[in-house]
């Protein structure tokens, strides 16, 4: 669900780094450079020589005085321990673009969104360091029998910024808003049946209901879906659409001004629920988001000083923060268990002009398989640094992660067969024996260039290659819109790969369709409903092996490598991760570049 | 003179009326502002919920008048300084420009100033030198300074004067006056060079045919010393063209420095202009437009006034 509302952001500009965009948006990450990025108090280097994608030999990311995420991330925490907690002070951070609003209702949630959101806001539910979904504004969440409805009882005496009470209404209120936005709403009505989204029980008690079993629906609560945003704001916003600039929500920081492009400024809120409840002090006096798309730029300012923490996918960047963390200037996160890069390939026949795509045919999906040159590809971004992706599961993420798949590809002579047999029976789509395309990609960064250029290099053996190069506003759109036949995208990654289902699933094809590739398979979607109405892990396993399969065998995507995000922190930034929860429970302290902030100090 | 400053202002009106219409129509006819504003939801309606979604949408920003009375509604809201909303995030184009336009402004007279403060010593000590040794040093330098692009130059200096010797911040501080003009010192910098070789050249050249003159001749002949002569009266003769090189210049800047801001994490106009253009969000478009348009004729108009303080002849025709 957070993927499917950052490829809108990413439509609204978001940038990473100025070289690809963010989520699910597309692109790749220009490369990948560090071999190792992260820090321990024994200093231990990281390298990923045992090949499970971790960096610590041993899969689990520890190390002395560091806590692992969990929750199917795979990540490497330096030191951020050390001493008591120190009230006061201003972090601030380097965020990697501007979001063009902050209601979780409308606007599309990226990282960037999602680290100004995550302190202003609080979620329904939040994932543990263990992976597992727990209560947080809710107090409770009970499935029905059959898990198509879900019972949520909300904490009580919990007030927004403005004094409002967190109520039923106020997440009703929510919920429509959302389910009547012109984009945001898309990712919302396969999952909860739009006749009757929700059903008030009490003033602080709900019923959610969806249009199918869903054993993992609270996980969908701890995005922007569940956070927990002001009615009045939410009113404020419909008179005039400026006010999503300012968000108020029921979260550790309180907004205190925001000028866009330029800086966003929060302040802690005295009034925290989570502290009364769960014991969870609040540190810092400020925090300040500084957006800036320039990698270089970003990282300039976080080496002279300027900046606490930033993040970033960039494999140059990686590969400095990597050796400021060596020095003991930086703090590192690492974390390449999120999304995966690939070739994505529209099977509608209709896809970038009527009848004129020659993917619907599995055969000419072969015929560009086999045609790329992946290994090329992964040694010229990846440099032996990001690992090589041969489906949506990292290596490390050994629940789910299926060792029998493997992703093909350097086959030219298997794709120059696939492409004379389809242009045998289908000529219209064919010049002589090769096969008739267009690649696009976003534009404006030489990484892409080489890209599309290294890409064409195999394909032409098969294909006559039109080359498209668009600018990233328009690449999301026009691939929302069926407006395409072969990208390159980044995507996947949920903490539960149930939350993956929305990106295949027959569903949501339509005229916005989230299954980008727009291929529907009603058996592949029902092993996808079979493992999301199960509660046990070793049932939903083999299924997954199947999906995975399935996936590979369709033809619709070229795994690349998994993304590496990196977020670096100056040494006397400390408690980045540590928060507890229900229960005195170590929370998950970071998701895909975006990371919390309530129990984070600063030292010193 | 007030015939001057009236024929000038008609100027400028009919200036900024051509050029924002250009500009309207060419916006307007590329791309569906609808489409900017909803994203394609509003080219397919699925059901009548959204229908009316969309048309209201179309009705707060005028999009089903034709474009004749939407261009004059637009001039109309632009009179009293209204731009309208921003197309992407509906904030007022005023408000954005509120925020950019002074960092712009500051911007862009610290590099006027460091320029002209840097090339006129430079082109009366090469015009004094007259193809000595620092004359031609000076034409070698000037070019290398015009040949550096920005792009280049910027992190260079990051790297000496923030990372290495840590002297200048990495970022645009606006905390006061005094620190954001030390925070703009190496932006400001970074677009000084290339302009003061610039001048530098044209001031160089000029003072060149200024010293060949007789009525130099007449002041060397009157025992005048060289500092008096380059300084009290070459130099006043000779800046026509650098006068009207910087107005231009001063003209391009106020529609921001794009590749500097973007190097120096300045938010200025340059960064939200091009965005703007590129997310089709023509509200704001529109705005740097009549700004940078305006801003063009106004400079020109000044330049025109000094050139009529600086050579009296001027002024009495």
């Amino acid at each position: 669900m957070l993927a499917a509302f950052s490829l809108f952001a990413a439509a609204c500009g978001d940038s990473d780094d100025g070289d690809e965009a963010t989520g699910s948006d597309a692109v790749d990450d220009g490369g990948g450079g560090d071999d190792d990025t992260s820090t321990s108090d024994d200093d231990t280097p990281a390298s990923d020589d045992d090949g499970d994608g971790d960096g610590d030999g041993d899969g689990d990311g520890d190390g002395d005085g560091t806590a692992s995420s969990g929750g199917g991330t795979d990540a490497q925490i330096g030191n951020f321990t050390g001493g008591e907690p120190v009230v006061g002070g201003t972090l601030r951070v380097g965020v990697e673009a501007e979001t063009d609003g902050l209601n979780p209702s409308n606007n599309a949630f990226a990282v960037s969104a999602y680290q100004i959101g995550q302190a202003v806001f609080d979620p329904l539910t939040r994932i543990d360091a263990e992976g597992n979904v727990v209560p947080w504004l809710a107090e409770s969440f009970e499935p029905d029998e059959d898990f198509t409805a879900w019972t949520i009882k909300l904490r009580e005496g919990i007030t927004f910024h403005d004094g409002e009470a967190l109520t039923s209404a106020a997440v009703e209120r929510s919920l429509n808003a959302t389910l009547g936005s012109l984009l945001v709403r898309w990712a919302v009505v396969v999952v909860i049946d739009v006749e009757n989204p929700i059903t008030i029980v009490d003033e602080l008690t709900f019923t959610m209901n969806l249009v199918r079993p869903m054993v993992e629906f609270p996980r969908t609560l701890s995005t922007q879906v569940g956070f927990g945003a002001s009615p009045a704001w939410l009113d404020a916003i419909d008179a005039d659409q400026a006010a999503a600039q300012n968000p108020v929500g029921t979260g550790p920081f309180m907004l205190e001004s925001r000028r866009q492009d330029d800086v966003t400024t929060v302040v802690r809120n005295d009034d925290w629920w989570a502290t009364e409840v769960f014991g969870q002090e609040v540190y810092l006096d400020a925090i300040e988001f500084y957006p800036e798309p320039n990698g270089d730029s970003r990282l300039n300012q976080f080496q002279a000083g300027e900046r606490d923490t930033i993040h970033t996918t960039d494999a140059r960047l990686t590969q400095v923060l990597g050796e400021l963390a060596d020095d003991g200037e930086a703090v590192n996160i690492i974390e390449d268990t999120g999304e995966e890069t690939f070739l994505m390939i529209n099977t509608d026949a209709n896809g970038g002009g009527e009848a004129s795509n020659p993917f619907f045919d599995v055969r000419a999906r072969r015929a560009l398989t086999f045609a790329t040159l992946r290994q090329e590809y992964i040694d010229l971004i990846g440099q032996g640094i990001l690992v090589p992706a041969n489906s949506m599961f990292h290596p490390s993420q050994t629940e789910w992660y299926n060792a029998d798949i493997i992703q093909e590809a350097n086959d030219i002579e298997g794709a120059k067969a696939e492409a004379a047999a389809f242009c045998a029976d289908e000529p219209s789509f064919c010049d002589g024996d090769k096969i008739n395309m267009r690649f696009k990609y976003v534009g404006g960064d030489a990484t892409q260039d080489q890209i599309a250029e290294l890409l064409e290099t195999g394909w032409k053996e098969a294909f006559n290659v039109t080359i498209d190069n668009v600018l990233q506003d328009d690449y999301i759109t026009q691939v929302a819109t069926n407006d395409y036949q072969v990208v390159t995208w980044r995507q996947f990654g949920g903490a539960d790969p149930d939350q993956d289902v929305l990106w295949m699933m027959c569903d949501a094809i339509q005229p916005i369709s989230l299954n980008w590739p727009r291929f529907c398979d009603p058996d592949r979607d029902a092993l996808m409903f079979e493992q999301r109405a199960s509660t046990d892990q070793a049932e939903r396993k083999p299924i997954w092996d199947a999906i995975t399969e399935n996936v590979n065998q369709t033809y619709s995507y070229v795994f690349f490598t998994h993304t590496k995000w990196v977020n670096a922190f100056k040494p006397n930034v400390k408690g980045v991760c540590g928060e507890v929860g229900p229960d005195g429970v170590e929370m998950r302290c970071f998701r895909n570049g975006a990371h919390y902030f309530a129990n984070i100090w600063l030292e010193g | 003179m007030s015939s001057f400053i009236l024929k000038r202002l008609g100027l400028l009106v009919a200036v900024v009326f051509s050029v924002t219409l250009l500009t309207f129509l060419a916006v307007n006819l590329q791309g569906d502002p609808l489409v900017t504003l909803s994203g394609p939801v509003c080219e397919t309606p699925i059901d009548p919920d959204f229908v009316d979604e969309c048309i209201r949408l179309g009705e707060d920003f005028n999009l089903e008048d034709p474009l004749p009375i939407r261009y004059a509604k637009w001039v109309g809201g632009m009179a009293t300084g209204n731009f309208g909303r921003s197309l992407v995030d509906r904030v007022p184009v005023s408000t954005i420009m509120r925020q950019r336009f002074p960092e712009t402004l500051l911007l862009m007279a610290m590099a006027q100033f460091m320029a002209l403060g840097i090339a006129i010593p430079w082109a009366v000590k090469a015009a004094q030198s007259n193809n000595g040794r620092f004359d031609k040093t000076s034409t070698t330098m000037s070019f290398a300074f015009i040949a550096v692009p920005a792009f280049a130059l910027g992190p260079i200096l990051i790297y000496l004067f923030v990372l290495t010797w840590e002297i200048f911040p990495a970022s645009y501080d606006d905390a006061n006056i005094g620190s954001r003009l030390f925070s703009l010192f190496l932006p400001a910098l970074t677009l000084a060079f290339g302009l003061a070789a610039g001048y530098q050249r044209l001031l160089r050249t000029d003072l060149g045919a200024t010293l060949q003159e007789d009525f130099i001749l007449m002041a060397k002949a009157k025992g005048m010393s060289t500092r008096r002569i380059m300084w009290g009266h070459a130099l006043r003769s000779s800046l026509f063209s650098i006068v009207t090189v910087f107005a231009i210049n001063t003209g391009a800047l106020v529609g921001g420095a794009l590749v500097v801001e973007t190097i120096f994490g300045i938010t200025g106009m340059g960064g939200a202009l091009a965005e703007a253009a590129i997310r089709e969000d023509f509200t704001l478009v529109l705005a740097g437009v009549v700004v940078i348009s305006t801003g063009f004729v106004v400079l020109n108009i000044l330049a025109d006034t000094l050139y009529a303080i600086i050579d009296p002849r001027v002024r009495n025709d």
